[in-house]
């Protein structure tokens, strides 16, 4: 699964689980944008998975992503 | 004495009063409806009130600290400075953390401003009222400057206080470039021991000479960090590296996890774990994250008899249905778990 398909469908799986109802979201989107739902614990939970899945900290960096879409381009980046 | 349920910072002002006309008051989380009158204990000096909390201390079990309210007022920092400034804090009001900046605002003729981690919200009242100083975990200032983008004002306080978790270098020197020449104030603090250390540095060490100006002695061993007071030493609970006259703290030692400065009780949650169905043992353990500090991470084996993608997403269900959020665990690791040495619990990924 490449960056953009697994952030999209675990932002997604996570904000269902807390009660939303999109199906879609933009990926300059900040991350904690209130419309999708999601608080610090769940981006804890996200971030789990990136850096299991592709070895990366996001919040390690020294100049961490602020959208979904700079957190794509800074896995991508490391790819 | 009396009951006090604080919703806001701003309510311990009345906290505080009470307490000046000689009244000793409980403070309890508002949501806590049980908390049955405890008559306060005698205090160490006849006709001084106290101030009860409740506090997980160094053990993650809740513990319930009475403090005299003459010696916490010693624990205010008087500056012309700092007269009369507003604070700005998501500490509740009910923590020894969320007293301390409350009483340092009351001490010194200031105010007090409650936010909460609405990241919007929380940018409107810091537009709105711009406050003086701000104390917070380093988790909370981090992820508020991480939600800075539109808002209002460009704001720049005078002072920061961190403290109820451990402060990451890399945290820290975000905070540092983005509040460029503001004063921070780094407390390392205990609610049975008090302030142990404090340090103007943003990078989480300390110096050594802090704890000996508060502690007649102390010592670092196995990376504990042990406090002695009152004829006997007390475990911090805290992990610490500690190297040229310098310490810091890396987190709690086991037991319990700090999850973006709330305490998870790992005992709890391994027992709850072990009595989901289809899970033969399960340990909880404190795992390092950069985001909230620490997380929880569950190694848990199946038994073999059920079939294990059922159990695993009964078991996620289970736990999410039995503890608060932050106390669920966010790296689920299925493994085979061992006894070893002493017949201690041990794990390994299989």
């Amino acid at each position: 699964m490449n960056p953009e398909e697994l952030i999209t469908s675990l932002v997604l799986k996570i904000h269902k689980r807390n009660g939303g109802v999109l199906r879609d979201f933009s990926l300059d989107m900040r991350l904690m944008e209130s419309a999708l739902m999601i608080d610090s614990l769940d981006m804890a939970e996200i971030m789990v998975e990136v850096e299991r899945e592709f070895g990366i900290s996001p919040f390690d960096q020294l100049e961490p992503p602020r959208t979904w879409r700079e957190l794509i381009g800074l896995i991508e980046g490391r790819e | 004495m009396e009951i006090w349920r604080p919703v806001i910072l701003e309510d311990l002002f009345r906290v505080f009063e009470r307490l000046e006309h000689g009244v000793s008051v409980l403070v309890c989380n508002a949501g806590d409806k049980d908390i049955k009158d405890t008559p306060a204990p005698s205090s160490a000096s006849a006709g001084t009130p106290r101030l009860g909390l409740y506090s997980s201390g160094s053990t993650g079990e809740p513990k319930l600290f009475w403090k005299d309210w003459d010696r916490l007022k010693r624990g205010i920092s008087y500056s012309q400075r700092c007269n009369g400034w507003l604070w700005a804090s998501p500490f509740l009001p009910w923590t020894f953390a969320g007293v301390s900046v409350g009483l340092q605002a009351w001490g010194t003729g200031g105010g007090i401003l409650s936010l909460n981690a609405d990241w919007e919200e929380d940018w409107r009242k810091i537009s709105v009222y711009s406050p003086d100083a701000v104390s917070a975990t380093p988790t909370y200032l981090d992820l508020l400057i991480q939600n800075e983008a539109g808002a209002e004002c460009r704001w720049t306080p005078n002072h920061i206080t961190l403290g109820g978790e451990p402060l990451r270098p890399n945290t820290g020197r975000r905070l540092a470039r983005r509040f460029g020449s503001v004063r921070f104030l780094n407390i390392y603090a205990a609610s049975e021991l008090g302030v142990i250390a404090k340090s103007p540095r943003v990078d989480g060490w300390f110096d050594v000479t802090q704890l000996a100006a508060r502690f007649c002695r102390w010592r670092i061993e196995e990376k504990r960090l042990e406090l002695f007071r009152e004829g006997c030493w007390i475990s911090t609970g805290d992990q610490v590296d500690a190297r040229d006259g310098m310490f810091r703290v890396n987190g709690r030692i086991t037991g319990t996890a700090n999850v973006g400065g709330l305490k998870v009780d790992l005992n709890r949650v391994s027992a709850l774990a072990e009595s989901a169905r289809g899970i033969r043992r399960a340990t909880a353990v404190a795992t390092s994250d950069s985001l909230l500090g620490q997380t929880v991470r569950l190694n848990y084996e199946i038994d073999p008899e059920h079939e294990e993608g059922v159990v695993e997403s009964g078991l996620k269900e289970y736990l999410r249905a039995k503890l608060p959020k932050y106390a669920w665990p966010r790296i689920w690791s299925h493994e085979r778990v061992e006894i070893g040495n002493n017949a201690k619990r041990l794990s390994c990924d299989t």
